[in-house]
């Protein structure tokens, strides 16, 4: 019997266990929350600050192209 | 027996059964050592990813690019960006496949529901203003053909909502990696234009002539073609999608030729928009309309009815494809980060959120299209510049996952790809910090008064 006849005739998955889990290797993982480093913290807060700016000056330039000329 | 079953199966079980019966599927054919078999199992979300920024805003970028500045800088440019474009989506399809889990979802999880909704709210703003792009690109190209925008709007919404009914993802991607294909047709157009070759080996051996002009239109041309190029709803579609599919650690070499095939054929399709744009320009008289509006019909006028036509059935292709995969990513992210239905297989009232978004993300922006007098051109201008200055915060977030290595065990990214990465990173975000707050001064420098 070849792996296709296998696959057609075989037992839905929905009726077995779900296969060991593991990082890397397995399936779906169990996700937790990272310890962040503080440093880290402040990083990424002023990378989102300044990603907020440019967002702003973005929405400024569009609207002052929408201005008669 | 299963197959027997399926209709019933289908209404029945759960996202994970069905992403494990993907999986069975791909395990059986590598064990009959069917490696075709195996890579065409999984060849998807990379192709898609790649061929959805291949956009119609993009192509039209491309080709306003070419027609401006030649092919001298944008077609090694073009290839270059998307070399980098593969660098951040190998991860992204990485990250889903050692997890099992969307972008979304993982930034929530680990890095807590403040970054969870940032990344979210950026996509839903980016992702809102590019639909209403590929709109006009569809737009475009249906006026070719003399049809109204209303055509244009209900034909969009209709092509989504058909394309989910099925409820599940494998029959999706199928039906999209079909439409995508005819992104091919920008390669036909490019031929019919009759292309100097011995000017497409200069240009990229040269990297020459380098565009003219002011600072801050290079500036703009640099920016927004890197964001019609690499943006943050790729990082999200590939990574939901390769966890959707049922992709796991045994399919990362098959995941990166995946990726590798669609930056390859979104590069070659990509430069064949900028050629044509090159050849008709070089070549046209003086009396034909070059605007994005009207490129179909000058293409028409330069190289004939038949290259016209693929031209604009190139872009309405674009415009659809990236209206599904853009509405896709849309629906994966705000169901991870809401930690409900962040998959396209499941049905019913567990798969609402999903459903409800990807059909909400498309109707309204086909309802902007269609209201008079709203600034059509603006809003197609500024969509790749809004999403290559959110982009260094996605990627960040990105290459934090990949090296994360509770999540990634021997996945975890190696030093020479977090260095490409970084490489990737301080680019765009100078790239685009520059010509936004060049653009800004200029705007207050011009407002009258000022």
């Amino acid at each position: 019997m070849t792996a296709q006849d296998q696959f057609d005739n075989h037992e839905p998955a929905s009726h077995r266990s779900a296969p060991a889990e593991k990082p890397g290797g397995g399936d779906v993982i169990p996700v937790g929350l990272a310890e962040l480093t503080p440093r880290t913290r402040v990083a990424l807060w002023v990378l989102r600050i300044a990603a907020l700016i440019l967002t702003g000056m973005v929405i400024v330039i569009f609207i002052a192209q929408l201005q008669p000329r | 027996m299963f197959r027997r079953s399926k209709p019933l199966m289908r209404r029945r079980v759960l996202a994970g059964d069905q992403r494990q019966h993907d999986q069975e599927r791909v395990s059986l054919a590598r064990q009959d050592g069917r490696r075709f078999y195996i890579t065409w199992l999984v060849l998807g979300p990379g192709i898609l990813a790649m061929l959805g920024e291949n956009d119609g805003p993009s192509m039209l970028s491309y080709a306003a690019d070419g027609t401006q500045y030649g092919i001298g800088f944008f077609l090694p440019f073009i290839v270059v960006l998307f070399v980098l474009a593969y660098v951040c989506q190998e991860m992204s399809m990485r990250v889903g496949a050692a997890t099992g889990h969307g972008f979304g979802y993982l930034l929530t999880r680990r890095y807590g529901k403040t970054w969870g909704w940032f990344g979210a709210i950026d996509l839903i703003l980016t992702n809102l203003v590019t639909l209403v792009s590929e709109f006009i690109a569809i737009r475009i190209g249906f006026t070719y053909f003399h049809l109204p925008a209303g055509a244009a709007a209900a034909s969009g919404v209709a092509l989504v909502v058909f394309t989910l009914v099925g409820r599940r993802y494998r029959g999706w991607e199928r039906i999209v990696l079909g439409l995508a294909l005819f992104n091919g047709l920008f390669l036909l157009t490019a031929i019919l234009t009759k292309p100097d070759g011995a000017s497409l080996a200069h240009a990229f051996v040269t990297w020459s002539p380098l565009p003219t002009g002011s600072i801050v239109t290079l500036l703009l041309l640099v920016t927004s073609t890197i964001g019609a190029t690499v943006t943050p709803w790729m990082v999200f579609f590939q990574q939901s999608a390769t966890a959707d599919k049922g992709m796991t650690a045994r399919d990362v070499n098959q995941g990166r030729l995946d990726t590798a095939i669609g930056a390859a054929l979104a590069a070659v399709f990509g430069c064949a928009a900028l050629i044509v744009g090159a050849s008709i320009a070089s070549r046209a008289h003086s009396h034909i309309d070059l605007s994005a509006l009207n490129f179909p019909a000058a293409i028409a006028a330069h190289s004939g009815q038949v290259a016209g036509m693929l031209f604009a059935i190139g872009l309405i292709e674009a415009g659809a494809v990236a209206l599904l995969t853009i509405s896709a990513s849309t629906a994966y992210a705000i169901g991870e980060t809401l930690g409900r239905s962040g998959t396209m297989n499941i049905a019913g009232r567990q798969g609402f959120v999903f459903y409800a978004v990807n059909t909400a993300a498309v109707t309204g922006a086909a309802s902007i299209i269609l209201i008079p007098g709203v600034p059509l051109i603006a809003i197609a201008l500024n969509a790749n510049v809004l999403a290559t200055v959110l982009l260094p915060v996605t990627l960040i977030f990105l290459v934090m996952l990949a090296n994360d290595r509770h999540l990634m065990g021997s996945l975890t990214n190696n030093r020479s790809t977090n260095i490409a990465a970084g490489i990737v990173i301080v680019l765009i975000g100078a790239c685009a910090t520059a010509y936004t707050v060049t653009a800004f001064l200029q705007t207050f420098h011009a407002l009258p008064g000022s």
